[in-house]
C-alpha cells in the first residue's frame, strides 16, 4: 500500500549536517538571492563560481550521488532539448554546416552556459528540498509571507490552510489509492490509453474523493471549533526556530556572491 | 477575501490536498515544460462551486513544493493558477470553463520556463497550450459535465 507513499516527503532526506539544522528562513531567503542573480545575470565566470559553490554545499550536506542522480532524471531531456536548439539556432561564423543546420563556435558555448544555468537552478532549489522536510518549508514561506499581511492580504488564513493541506495530503493521497483499487476491483481500466476510458478512469477516482472530502472538511471542522480553535486569532508553533550564529554567516555569504554577480 | 467560517477553510485546504495528491500520484508526467498534468482537469471545479479558487491555489502551491523547479513554479504557477480559477468561476457557461486555465498557464508558464531553458517562447505556448487543452478540454469538460448532473445537491452548503 505504502510503495508509493515515499514520493510524499519529496525528496528531503533527513540527516544531520550544518546545511540541514539551518534556519529554514535563512536558507529560503540565500536560495532566492542566488537564483535571482543567476537569472538576472550570467556568464563563464559566475557560471563557475555557482558550480563550485554548489559542489561545495551538496559535500557539506553529505547528499549521495544516487540521490542527486534520481533528482535530476526527469530534467535531463529538458536539458538536451535545450542545449539542442542552442546548438543549430544560434548565428556567428559556421563550424560544421549540412544543409540548413550549421554548428556555430557561438552555439556551442551558448549551449553550453544555459544547460549549466539550467543544472544550478534545479541544483539549488534541489538542495532546499533535500535538506528541509516540507512542513518547514511551508513554515517558512508562510513566516516571510508575514509582512504582506499589512496590505490586507489574508496571510494567516493562508498559511492556515498550506499547513492543513499539507497535512491531509498523505491521508488523500491513501485515500486516492484505496479509492483507485476499489474501482479496479470493479473492473474498471487503467491502463489503458484511449481518451474514453482516462475520461472514466478521472471522473471514477475524482467524484467519491470529493464526497469524501466535504464529509472530512465537516468532521475536521468540528473538532477544530471545539478544540477552541478560531480564524484570526494568534497562534504559537510548536518547535520554534531560532536564528544562530552560523544563519548570519551564510546569510551574509550569500549577500555577497549575489552582490559579486552584478560586478561580473 | 478568503472566508471566516472554518468549516469552509477546511473544505478548501482539502481540495487543495485532493488537487495536489492527484498530481503526485501522476508524478514523472506533471512537472516540467513536457508536462501533462492531469489534475489539471481539476481546475474546472471553480466553475461550479467559487470558493474553490483558493483550494486550488493551495493545491498548486503545494504539488509545486515538490517541482524540479523550485520557488519559480511555486510562486509563479501557482499565481497562474489563481488566476486561471478566478476567471474560470465567471465564465459565462460550460463550454467556455476550461478555456482560462488553457489560456493563461500556456502564456504565464511559458514566460519563465522559456527564460529558463533557453526554449523558443511560442514553441513552449504551444506545447503547453496543446498538452492542457487537452487535459482540461478531455477530461475536465466531461468531468463538470458529470459533476453538474450527480453533485449538485451536495454543494448547497458550500
Amino acid at each position: 500500500m505504502f510503495q508509493n507513499y515515499k514520493s510524499l516527503i519529496g525528496y528531503f532526506l533527513p540527516l544531520n549536517t550544518v546545511i540541514h539544522n539551518l534556519n529554514p528562513q535563512v536558507k529560503l531567503i540565500c536560495m532566492i538571492l542566488l537564483m535571482s542573480g543567476l537569472l538576472i545575470n550570467y556568464n563563464l565566470a559566475i557560471i563557475i563560481i555557482y558550480l563550485f559553490l554548489l559542489l561545495v554545499v551538496y559535500k557539506t550536506a553529505k547528499i549521495p550521488l544516487s540521490v542527486l542522480y534520481n533528482s535530476f532524471k526527469p530534467i535531463i531531456w529538458i536539458i538536451f532539448f535545450s542545449s539542442l536548439v542552442h546548438l543549430f539556432t544560434t548565428p556567428g561564423e559556421p563550424l560544421l554546416s549540412r544543409g540548413f543546420l550549421n554548428i556555430t563556435v557561438q552555439g556551442i558555448q551558448k549551449s553550453l552556459i544555459l544547460s549549466s544555468r539550467i543544472i544550478l537552478i534545479v541544483g539549488f532549489t534541489m538542495l532546499i528540498s533535500l535538506t528541509t522536510s516540507p512542513v518547514n518549508l511551508v513554515e517558512a514561506i508562510s513566516s516571510l509571507l508575514k509582512p504582506f499581511s499589512w496590505l490586507g492580504l489574508p496571510v494567516n488564513q493562508f498559511s492556515l490552510m498550506l499547513s492543513l493541506s499539507l497535512r491531509f495530503l498523505p491521508v488523500i493521497y491513501e485515500e486516492a489509492e484505496r479509492i483507485k483499487k476499489a474501482q479496479l476491483a470493479r473492473g474498471a481500466n487503467f491502463s489503458s490509453w484511449r481518451l474514453k476510458n482516462r475520461v472514466n478512469n478521472v471522473v471514477s477516482i475524482v467524484i467519491p474523493m470529493i464526497y469524501s472530502a466535504i464529509i472530512r472538511a465537516d468532521d475536521l471542522a468540528i473538532a477544530m471549533e471545539i478544540r477552541g480553535y478560531k480564524v484570526g486569532g494568534k497562534r504559537t508553533r510548536l518547535k520554534e526556530t531560532r536564528f544562530l550564529f552560523i544563519d548570519l554567516v551564510i546569510l551574509l555569504l550569500s549577500l555577497i556572491i549575489f552582490i559579486i554577480t552584478f560586478l561580473l | 477575501m478568503l472566508e471566516k467560517d472554518i468549516r469552509k477553510i477546511v473544505f478548501l485546504s482539502i481540495i487543495g490536498a485532493t488537487y495536489a495528491a492527484l498530481t503526485l500520484l501522476l508524478m514523472p508526467l506533471s512537472y516540467g515544460p513536457f508536462q501533462l498534468r492531469l489534475s489539471e482537469a481539476l481546475t474546472v471545479l471553480p466553475y461550479l462551486f467559487p470558493q474553490a479558487v483558493y483550494g486550488l491555489f493551495i493545491g498548486c502551491f503545494i504539488a509545486n513544493l515538490f517541482s524540479p523547479f523550485g520557488l519559480l513554479d511555486i510562486i509563479f504557477g501557482s499565481i497562474a493558477t489563481l488566476i486561471a480559477a478566478y476567471l474560470t468561476s465567471k465564465a459565462p457557461n460550460i463550454y467556455l470553463a476550461p478555456l482560462p486555465p488553457v489560456v493563461v498557464n500556456a502564456f504565464i508558464v511559458s514566460v519563465y520556463l522559456s527564460n529558463l531553458t533557453g526554449i523558443p517562447y511560442w514553441l513552449m505556448v504551444s506545447y503547453i497550450g496543446i498538452s492542457q487543452f487537452v487535459v482540461c478540454y478531455g477530461i475536465g469538460l466531461p468531468l463538470l459535465v458529470v459533476l453538474k448532473k450527480r453533485l449538485k445537491y451536495l454543494f448547497w452548503r458550500f
